[in-house]
């Protein structure tokens, strides 16, 4: 929406939110009010929007209305989660705490098992799979690939994989004498060294990680930028002498 | 007449009792040493029946007992008139009852007269069993009329500090006294004899009424004496002893002597140490008083001093009216008495302390004792305190950390300046450099339009994704999850604004859904801004439905992938958007034409893969994803098969796709900023990471090159 | 707590966590039933945890205002701020013209300065990088880094031959195999943690 065309209302948004960036850009020099200033109301209206997004969006169509205009089978049906949202409800008190905990297991339990049933299904199988499939000739002479180069990137790629899961080893700590800090389980020169390796390609991951998110920053500030760009060049004719 | 006050229990009792009504503790203290009978003042001279002692001592019940017995009995029984009164006091129940003295009074007082006042007839059998707790001492039984033929054993071995034993552990070869026939004539004679002098010492809580006779010793009867009371006997004999001050003597002391009959086997501990003008035995109250006290084993200074007799024996019987006709009015302590003085050796009777200036005790069980400790505590005493330097003993670490205290509290009062953090510092430098030249490399394109930077090439994924939305027919409903924060919307927005155009340029249905609360109002934000920018009319819900927020995470995601209609029953606006098109035919998510993620966070993108992927079955997922998510997303549109079938990653896939549709949307206004940008960056921190490593470099080799010098 | 609650709380976990988990291999209508009602309830509990949540943050900020501890002047504007979301967001609706002035005009702009500061904050922490640790790996990541980053902007009148193909090689196949790695490894210790609170030797719930 261009400046020209919105409202009074929307400009002095528009003002507002310039200012709010120039009270968060003074971090730079420290910090200091203005930026604590800025950053305590969207603080405080984030988790206003959040809260109404949640009773609006779910609370309300799915849980008290149906209670009140649904038939007897979806009215009965939702007492237990009405039930259950009482007792969540009194997490807010300290005193009542206690009583929200059998709450937090079923929620736990539901999470617990959808989290486990996506690990197998979503990312164990087809991964490794995938990894299997790095040297499907077939399919790289469909694409039209070099095969020497598709053999040598799957083979990066299934080292970098392998390494990587035995640099993040899962085992038990080897208890030495008593008194003394327990010590990682001694794990052989071969796997120590494939664990180096491994190492190396996740600094390699981390580093494109970190890239990434530096290129998310540096874009949000050219679109910081270029807001303030278009509202001073939008108020500078207001200002200029003809 | 006024009441008296018990010193034992504090009650009152009349004036008129010697003994205590309730408790019956003496009233009236024994009055000890020796005093001859006119030496006492008239108020003290005691009555032939009762012993008025001087203060409030409380006399053993035992002797009390005896004093009753003998003052209860008639005195014409046995020539009293020169018999001591304590001593025929002594006699009386012996005479009384012969057998009850087994029982209760030791036989060896039974022996000796003893006056028992009537109102104290069920006083005595108590304090006698507290006297002896065993058989009868064989020294009484030797006093006593009934046994001529017991010799006397060793005096000495009833020693001062003997004598506690002694009492309570006779000799089982002795006799107890049993009558006044076995009384022995010494003993008897101490009963005629008149009590000495009263003198201010301790004895006179004890000393009979009478005042002791020296005994009449007859010369058969020296061998069975013991020492100590052969000594008293002799100096009986010599003469009237000076007046002089009594030590007091405990009775038990006194009678611990006279049990022991070693006659000449060792010196008795009367001889030794016998201070002038003492006379123990001035009453027989006392003397049966003292006896008692000596219990605690304290040696009186009288006993201490008293001489001993000579080894001499005396037969009981035949001895009592010698004994008595020996006791003569004195000034001196008779023989047999001062032998009876408890001191045994010389280092005993040299310790022996000169109590003549003590005071004599008022208050409490000895009372009427002297030298003994005071029921006031030692504050009392008066003693004078010892005497400490005022003066501090400080050393030379004392001395140099009180300079230090003081040079801190002086210090203290001064101001000091403050340390003032500088403004300005080096790294405070760098950060605003670095944000000015960020900054100015950012907003130079967009201010003045150069220079123009190419736009970047498509990827596969890229041109995958472009394909499939070219593929949707009009009105195809297509699921677009909003899953991106505020905070992102800078690159989401023209990462996405493509995707968006490109959708509306197709006419699909867009059901819009989000995970995050926010999604919603970034959907309206962003769908507007396409609309608006593409000059395209699309408006909810004819052309889009805004489905709403899905709380719960993966758990959301897999309930709406399960059942989409019953995850999300109403629309954001309130209505149904299941029941008309072009949503009735969805029942499933496998049923939308195209699944388009917008999201920013690689954790969103893998549960979107692995709660609604399945559910997809062949269906296409499509992700547009910013560039910070992209190594954690490539692994799943690399597998094979690929689990993401399109990919649009940050500005340069906003860039390229909007490139491949040939339409200008927020990616390609950007991309010249963020292409510089990046530049400028990347050089910053290669330059700024090239110094600062080599002056790290730098400091550190000059570290090591002045610990090597050092 | 008492043997009796934990075991209760046990049985809760065991049991519906087994519900779903199981409807994810097997196919029976009772169970895709049962399954379907208690993921219902799961979203309906996540959203009032989410009031739980606004609940808790207004109390703190609450007794902080209420307090003389320094800052409360902030706790305060926390507070205006979100009783005017709550209120204008009940009252209009969460996509009327008001909520999504709120939005647009305070979050968004607020969010995405933080955003914006962070690229000075980063380009400032990776030149300073190389001053605090010098290594293989620091070098490497850092490497890394840089030639993505100059991969994927176009130099203008500047063309380097392959810079672009070496960004996409090394986003596609090293960092792409370390990614696979770290994502098999998150799935091992999701799938070992989860079976643990199921089987109840884990209780983060308090039991």
């Amino acid at each position: 929406m261009s400046l020209a065309n919105m409202g009074l209302v929307d400009l002095i948004g528009v003002l507002l939110g310039f200012v709010f960036t120039l009270f968060i850009f003074s971090y730079i020099l420290g910090d200091n009010p203005l930026f604590r200033l800025a950053l305590y109301i969207f603080i405080g209206v984030a988790a206003g929007y959040a809260a109404v997004m949640a009773w609006y969006n779910v609370i309300w169509p799915q849980l008290l209305l149906p209670l009140v205009t649904g038939s007897m089978n979806e009215r009965l049906l939702l007492l237990f989660p009405l039930l259950l949202s009482g007792l969540l409800l009194m997490r807010i008190s300290p005193r009542l705490a206690g009583w929200g905990t059998p709450v937090i297991a079923y929620l736990l339990g539901v999470g617990v098992a959808t989290a486990i049933g996506g690990a197998v299904l979503g990312t164990l199988f087809p991964q490794v799979l995938a990894s299997i499939n790095l040297f499907d000739l077939n399919a790289a002479n469909q694409n039209g690939n070099n095969l020497l180069l598709y053999v040598m990137d799957a083979s990066v790629i299934l080292v970098a994989t392998i390494t990587t899961l035995i640099f993040f080893h899962f085992g038990v700590k080897s208890r030495t004498d008593q008194g003394s800090q327990a010590t990682s389980a001694n794990r052989g020169v071969v796997i120590e060294s494939l664990a180096w390796v491994g190492q190396i390609f996740i600094s390699i991951t981390f580093g494109a990680l970190f890239a990434g998110v530096y290129t998310a920053a540096l874009t949000a500030l050219v679109e910081r930028m270029y807001s303030g760009v278009k509202l001073v060049q939008f108020l500078l004719p207001l200002f200029t002498p003809k | 007449m006024a009441d008296v006050r018990c010193p034992m229990c504090g009650k009152l009792n009349p004036a008129d009792l010697d003994v205590c009504q309730f408790c019956q503790a003496r009233l009236k203290p024994v009055m000890g040493g020796s005093p001859t009978e006119s030496e006492l003042p008239a108020s003290s001279q005691p009555s032939s029946s009762k012993v008025e002692p001087a203060g409030d001592a409380a006399l053993p019940d035992w002797l009390q007992s005896l004093r009753q017995r003998q003052e209860s009995l008639p005195e014409a029984a046995e020539p009293q008139e020169d018999v001591p009164d304590w001593l025929s006091n002594l006699r009386a129940p012996a005479e009384e009852t012969p057998s009850a003295a087994e029982d209760a009074v030791p036989d060896w007082l039974s022996g000796v007269s003893l006056d028992t006042p009537p109102q104290a007839e069920a006083a005595p059998a108590e304090p006698e069993q507290v006297f002896f707790s065993g058989e009868e001492p064989d020294w009484l039984s030797k006093i006593g009329p009934s046994q001529p033929d017991e010799t006397p054993e060793t005096l000495a071995q009833d020693s001062p500090e003997g004598g506690e034993s002694n009492l309570t552990e006779p000799p089982p070869e002795e006799s107890p006294i049993q009558n006044e026939e076995e009384t022995p004539e010494w003993l008897k004679g101490l009963a005629e004899q008149p009590g000495g002098a009263a003198d201010q010492s301790g004895l006179t809580e004890w000393e009979p009424e009478g005042q002791l006779e020296a005994p009449g010793v007859s010369a058969e009867t020296q061998d069975e004496l013991p020492d100590w009371m052969a000594g008293i006997l002799a100096r009986q004999a010599t003469g009237p002893e000076p007046e002089r001050s009594r030590p007091e003597i405990p009775l038990a002391a006194l009678g611990a002597a006279a049990l022991t009959q070693s006659a000449g086997e060792s010196p008795s501990p009367f001889q030794e140490s016998q201070p002038k003008g003492v006379e123990p035995f001035s009453s027989k109250e006392g003397l049966l008083a003292e006896l008692g006290a000596l219990d605690t084993g304290e040696l009186p200074a009288w006993l201490a001093g008293i001489a001993p007799l000579e080894a001499e024996k005396q037969e009981p019987a035949p001895q009592a009216a010698p004994v008595e006709s020996g006791l003569a009015p004195s000034d001196e302590l008779p023989s047999w008495l001062e032998a009876m003085r408890p001191v045994e050796s010389a280092a005993v009777l040299a310790a022996m302390p000169d109590l003549s200036h003590e005071t004599i005790e008022s208050a409490g069980p000895l009372s009427g004792l002297r030298g003994v400790l005071p029921a006031e505590p030692g504050v009392a005493q008066g003693q004078k305190p010892h005497v400490h330097s005022i003066k501090l003993q400080i050393s030379e670490t004392n001395q140099a950390n009180a300079v230090l205290i003081e040079q801190m509290i002086k210090t203290e009062g001064q101001a000091r300046p403050l340390l003032r953090h500088s403004v300005i510092t080096t790294q405070r430098i760098l950060r605003i450099g670095i944000a000015v030249v960020l900054i100015l490399a950012v907003l130079w394109p967009l201010v003045t339009g150069s220079p123009q930077a190419s736009l970047p090439g498509f990827t596969p994924e890229t041109y995958a994704a472009n394909q499939l939305i070219e593929g949707l027919r009009t009105g195809a409903p297509v699921l677009l999850a909003f899953d991106y924060q505020p905070g992102l919307s800078g690159e989401m927005d023209a990462a996405a604004a493509g995707v968006i155009d490109h959708l509306m340029v197709k006419g699909a249905y867009l059901a819009v859904v989000s995970t995050a609360t926010t999604g919603s109002a970034q959907a309206e934000r962003l769908l507007a801004m396409v609309n608006q920018a593409g000059q395209h009319n699309y408006a909810s819900p004819g052309q889009y439905t805004d489905l709403g927020f899905i709380p719960g995470g993966p758990t959301g995601l897999l309930s709406f992938a399960q059942s989409p209609s019953q995850a999300m029953p109403l629309a954001l606006d309130g209505k149904s958007p299941w029941q008309g098109n072009p949503l009735q035919d969805v029942t499933a998510v496998k049923d939308f034409a195209l699944t388009i993620v917008i999201t920013d966070n690689p954790d969103d993108a893998r549960a979107w893969v692995e709660q609604v992927g399945p559910a997809l079955e062949n269906q296409p997922l499509t992700m547009v994803i910013s560039a910070q998510a992209e190594p954690m997303v490539r692994p799943y549109v690399e597998s094979n098969p690929p689990q993401i079938s399109g990919l649009v990653t940050g500005l340069s896939g906003g860039a390229s796709y909007e490139d491949l549709n040939g339409r200008e949307e927020l990616g390609q206004t950007y991309w010249n900023a963020f292409s510089l940008g990046l530049i400028a960056a990347v050089l910053l921190i290669l330059v700024c990471g090239l110094v600062t490593a080599g002056s790290a470099v730098w400091a550190r080799t000059k570290e090591t090159e002045g610990e090597k010098k050092a | 707590m008492k043997i009796s609650a934990r075991l209760f709380l046990a049985v809760i976990v065991m049991a519906i966590g087994l519900v779903v988990l199981l409807g994810f291999f097997i196919d029976l209508p009772v169970l895709n039933v049962l399954r379907t009602v208690f993921l219902r309830w799961a979203v309906i509990l996540a959203a009032v945890a989410i009031l739980v949540g606004l609940f808790n943050l207004a109390a703190v900020h609450w007794r902080k205002m209420g307090s003389r501890q320094p800052g409360r002047f902030y706790s305060a504007v926390l507070l205006i701020s979100m009783v005017v979301t709550l209120v204008i967001g009940l009252a209009f609706g969460p996509t009327s013209t008001w909520s999504l002035w709120i939005f647009n005009y305070i979050q968004v702009p607020v969010e995405s300065s933080l955003m914006a500061v962070l690229a000075v904050v980063l380009a400032y922490a990776s030149a300073r990088l190389l001053n605090r640790r010098i290594n293989l790996f620091s070098i490497v990541f850092l490497g890394t880094a840089l030639l993505i980053l100059i991969g994927t902007a176009t130099i203008p009148g500047l063309v380097v031959p392959g810079l672009t193909g070496l960004r996409a090689w090394i986003t596609q196949v090293p960092a792409a195999g370390g990614a696979r790695g770290i994502l098999l490894g998150v799935a091992l210790g999701t799938i070992a943690t989860g079976l643990r609170v199921l089987i109840g030797s884990d209780r983060p719930y308090g039991g």
